[in-house]
């Protein structure tokens, strides 16, 4: 197998439907503000994004940190009763 | 009429959709440090509340808050309005962030760690959870979408949810559950759905959803449980994604649906709909060439607004076609439009502020996004001195996934150089994501998500007012039977041992006995209806019997017992 088959069967996408459109306008944003009063907005925009978008690094370590649900399947069956009784047991009310 | 001790009657005829919402925020070991705010009232309220376990609670504002296996589930009160469900929605959340603060502030935690909680529908670790929306139907409507005439499901509701998207999905960063690459795309959940019709929630997940509790009398009633949409945080969103898709429901029932948009592939559509930022794309239809999302719910609109002027109390949705053919027009125009407005808008508008002044756009980040993926789950940090030394000492699948990288990168025209930088605007991007749906909603900048950071900015359109939220958080909406169920709840909670949507069962300790209240007809119960009957705060055996001898007058008069 071809590492373009290979890249088509077990890459990026491989559940999407074939044909289907893999186009993307991007790259579409244009710099000039609208009219409607987004200048005004872009301000406080920038003043959250800072707050944000500093340090990135803490949010990928946690997307790409193991998932409590997937490693410990015996969460997803616990039923609230079960629940309940182990949060009890470690000094819940 | 609620029953008392009566099994439910049986009967036909068309209802109204009374709609509600199950939202199921997740909570996560996180970083915030919410403050605790005065909430005492409400918080005192629901611990009065009917409880069906220990963590199973049907609270005085007629909602239902639970423990559903590991994360908390809030329903709201059935509500007769699309605004009244917005109302609703709101004051859940805003109760779910008083038990976050609570229990943040009860010792229990292990040190150091705290609880977040995000109204969001994805952990962005490949596990989605949903916002269910529920719609009340004729049990003849049901039968015949779920069972009889699939192809007038196929037709019209189903077209109608791959479409509404652009109205009320609420923005995702990149794809997730193994479909194509995305920069950004509408809806959290499109990537999840793998089937059209079926009974399934968590895996194999159906577009149109066939679970059959009807939480009313099935001979009339049924449920519509609808799982394809997002959580929202926008007022406006909830607003269209419960108000339009009410109004279609209502013109299924009465066959008032001009058209047949069947599409030809509905899970490829959802899919590019939801990746198409021009909104200009349009998707195979079974019968004509192919249409765009905006022109095939523009057919709905225009269907809407014929059948909205010659419905009884259609003023209630006057507003949702006002908000519904704004939005339109906006998606024909410039989508910037509604970047106070929707939440996928805002949210992009947020991050398209910042990819400008990175100097990039979503076509990098698209095809960034694999790889960066990748990298991490390999554990490699290309353009270093010894990543290639350390490609060659991988092995089996590890080894496989390396080569496909360096081969995707060479097809997509990467440069490694670039990749630091990449995988910082992808995981900034990614965290801003993730922080929209933070639902705390402190004064201070610390204290409050960043939803409703921007709200606080005047960079969110408002639909309500917080005083139509507030009142929710103690009371029910008035006008379904949330209202008597609120009301017993709240009056006569200390003799409640059993609550559920349609059933309060009470111990009644001048008869040693328990007694069960039943409420078949959602539409019923209201506070109009009921208003006579409890204007002097009667006691709960005054009560029962006056609504057993209402029943009964009702009867002897040939009217609906019900």
């Amino acid at each position: 197998m071809s590492n373009q088959e290979r890249i088509r069967e077990q890459g990026p996408g491989r559940r999407q439907v074939q044909g289907e459109s893999t186009q993307l306008p991007g790259g579409q944003q244009d710099a000039e503000d609208l009219a409607s009063g987004l200048g005004s907005t872009n301000a406080a925009l920038d003043d959250i994004l800072a707050d944000y978008v500093s340090d990135p690094e803490p949010t990928a370590a946690i997307i790409h940190g193991a998932s409590p649900l997937k490693h410990r399947p015996e969460l997803r069956q616990r039923s609230n009763e079960e629940f309940v009784r182990a949060f009890q047991q470690r000094g819940g009310q | 009429m609620p029953t008392v001790h009566q099994p439910a009657a049986r009967g036909g005829g068309t209802v109204p959709h009374q709609p509600w919402l199950g939202n199921s925020p997740v909570a996560a070991s996180a970083f915030g440090n919410g403050d605790i705010a005065s909430q005492d009232d409400m918080l005192d309220a629901s611990a009065t509340a009917g409880t069906t376990s220990a963590w199973d609670f049907m609270l005085p504002n007629g909602a239902r808050f639970y423990i559903d296996h590991a994360h908390p589930e809030f329903s709201t009160a059935e509500a007769a309005t699309p605004r009244g469900v917005v109302a609703a929605d709101k004051a859940g959340e805003r109760i779910v962030e008083a038990c976050r603060q609570r229990a943040n502030a009860s010792g229990l935690l292990p040190q150091g760690a705290a609880i977040a909680i995000y109204k969001n529908n994805s952990d962005q670790k490949g596990n989605s959870y949903g916002c269910h929306e529920n719609y009340l139907l004729a049990t003849s409507t049901f039968e015949s979408l779920l069972n009889r005439q699939l192809h007038r499901t196929l037709a019209t509701l189903i077209p109608f949810l791959a479409t509404r998207t652009i109205l009320c999905g609420a923005g995702k960063v990149g794809s997730e559950n193994g479909t194509l690459p995305a920069g950004f795309q509408l809806s959290q959940r499109a990537d999840f759905f793998e089937a059209i019709l079926g009974l399934q929630t968590t895996y194999h997940r159906p577009l149109v959803n066939t679970r059959d509790e009807p939480h009313a009398d099935p001979g009339r009633f049924r449920r519509l449980h609808v799982i394809a949409g997002d959580a929202n945080m926008a007022e406006y969103s909830t607003f269209l994604k419960v108000g339009t898709t009410q109004l279609v429901l209502l013109m299924i029932e009465d066959d008032r649906i001009p058209f047949d948009m069947t599409l030809a592939s509905p899970l490829d559509a959802v899919r590019t709909i939801s990746r198409d930022l021009s909104f200009c794309q349009r998707v195979p239809l079974a019968h004509e060439n192919a249409m765009s999302a905006v022109e095939i719910q523009t057919q709905f609109l225009e269907a809407a607004k014929v059948y909205v002027g010659g419905l009884e109390g259609g003023d209630a949705y006057m507003e949702v076609v006002r908000v519904w053919e704004e939005t339109l027009q906006a998606l024909r125009g410039d989508w910037r439009a509604l970047g106070g407005r929707l939440d996928w808008a805002i949210k992009r508008n947020l991050m398209e502020r910042y990819l400008q002044n990175q100097g990039t756009d979503w076509e990098t980040v698209r095809r960034w996004q694999w790889p960066v993926e990748m990298t991490m789950r390999l554990a490699i940090e290309p353009g270093t001195a010894d990543w290639t030394t350390n490609l060659g000492t991988m092995a089996g699948r590890d080894r496989e996934d390396a080569e496909l990288l360096i081969q995707y990168a060479k097809e997509q025209g990467l440069d490694w150089n670039d990749y630091q930088k990449q995988r910082e605007t992808y995981f900034s991007l990614r965290k801003l994501d993730l922080e929209y749906h933070d639902i705390r909603h402190g004064s201070a900048d610390s204290a409050c998500g960043l939803f409703y950071r921007l709200q606080a900015k005047g960079a969110v359109d408002r639909l309500l007012t917080d005083e139509e939220i507030d009142r929710l958080l103690v009371a029910p909406p008035e006008d379904t039977r949330a209202y008597l169920r609120g009301y017993c709840i709240r009056r006569y909670g200390s003799q409640l041992c059993g609550a559920d949507w349609e059933r309060l069962t009470f111990y009644l300790p001048e008869t040693r006995q328990e007694s069960s209240l039943i409420l078949p007809d959602p539409g019923a119960g209201g506070r109009v209806q009921l208003e006579p009957l409890l204007a002097d705060d009667p006691a709960l055996p005054t009560l029962l019997e006056r609504l057993n001898r209402s029943q009964g007058a009702r009867s002897a008069t040939g009217e609906d017992a019900i």
